[in-house]
């Protein structure tokens, strides 16, 4: 029902780019932080700070 | 009875935890009012996302297949019952789910979930995530949480994020939002009544809302773990404080019972002298 509706290049040119929504909005974001005045820019950089590591179980 | 040497020790070492379970009350308070603060705009993203979940009413079909179990949790101790809690979650879900047959996959965020299930679970985890609690979490962390989820290769039918709410400094309960896959939403009856809804804004929205829902859960976590390891440690630092005090009651006792036994001694040889 839903693909009917879809048009000839409804697919967003990132996703065709092979990119993830949120990869994209990654992004954007960063080149808006990189846009930013200098006394803005060090808070947005603060903020966006990302630490998380990710641990793959060992295969056996 | 116990020498005046081994009541120095124990009263001197009991004195230096009640120091450091201060300090650990005091650094806690600061982080939890700091989360606190952040968790007000944060539950505006947590709602905003569910909240076409609840008006379109979409619930999984009963008969899919693949679950996923996010558990939200982080890396540090002494905060109570956080772990436990939801590792206890987790556990029974796991045997629900198996014994109903589904496949199920078990995603930890913080080290102590992975911990705390290793030794009986280990086969369902898909993946851990540490470094969480150090910092308080940003949406960048729930991003890559994220995007690891759906590069992960596990396509799941349907999943959940069990995390802490946070409802008050002295209370917080351990509660689960819900993960939809694209076909579920996609084939909802209730999406025709929206409208400019096609399979490409449908799958941004999807991958928008997990990153969303696992920054909301890892704020509300952040918050409980910080107010519960606040009360832990202030229970802590007054459970020390009635040891030392009844530790120098024994101290003062046993310092006196050794200067009668002295003075009994120094007596009783002046008068076997006489």
């Amino acid at each position: 029902m839903v693909a009917e509706r879809r048009g000839a290049a409804m697919v967003a040119y990132w996703r065709q780019a092979g990119l993830s929504y949120i990869r994209y909005s990654q992004i954007c974001a960063q080149a808006v932080r990189a846009a930013m005045k200098p006394q803005y820019k060090a808070e947005a950089e603060r903020a966006a700070m990302a630490t998380v590591k990710t641990v793959k179980p060992k295969k056996e | 009875m116990a020498t005046l040497k081994d009541i120095t020790r124990r009263l001197k070492s009991i004195k230096n935890i009640q120091k450091i379970t201060k300090s650990m009350k005091m650094v806690s308070a600061a982080k939890y009012a700091r989360a606190e603060r952040e968790l007000k705009p944060a539950r505006i993203y947590g709602t905003g996302a569910l909240a076409l979940y609840e008006k379109a009413e979409i619930k999984a079909p009963e008969d899919k297949k693949k679950h996923l179990l996010i558990g939200v949790s982080s890396d540090r101790g002494l905060c109570g019952a956080i772990h436990t809690s939801i590792a206890k979650s987790l556990k029974n879900q796991i045997t629900n789910l198996s014994n109903a047959g589904k496949e199920v996959m078990v995603v930890g965020v913080g080290d102590k979930i992975r911990g705390l299930l290793q030794r009986t679970h280990s086969n369902y985890f898909l993946m851990t995530f540490k470094e969480v609690g150090r910092r308080p979490p940003s949406f960048g962390d729930a991003s890559i949480i994220a995007s690891e989820l759906l590069n992960s290769g596990y396509e799941f039918d349907e999943g959940s994020v069990i995390y802490n709410r946070f409802r008050s400094v002295i209370s917080y309960k351990t509660d689960e939002k819900p993960i939809f896959s694209f076909e579920t939403v996609a084939g909802s009856e209730s999406l025709s009544i929206y409208d400019d809804i096609d399979a490409d804004v449908l799958r941004n929205y999807q991958e928008f809302t997990l990153a969303n829902i696992l920054y909301y859960s890892l704020k509300e976590s952040t918050t409980s773990e910080q107010s519960a390891r606040m009360t832990a440690m202030d229970n802590a630092s007054k459970n020390a404080s009635e040891m030392i005090d009844k530790l120098t009651l024994t101290f003062n006792r046993t310092r006196q019972a050794v200067i009668t036994k002295e003075l009994i001694e120094i007596i009783s040889g002046a008068a076997a002298l006489d």
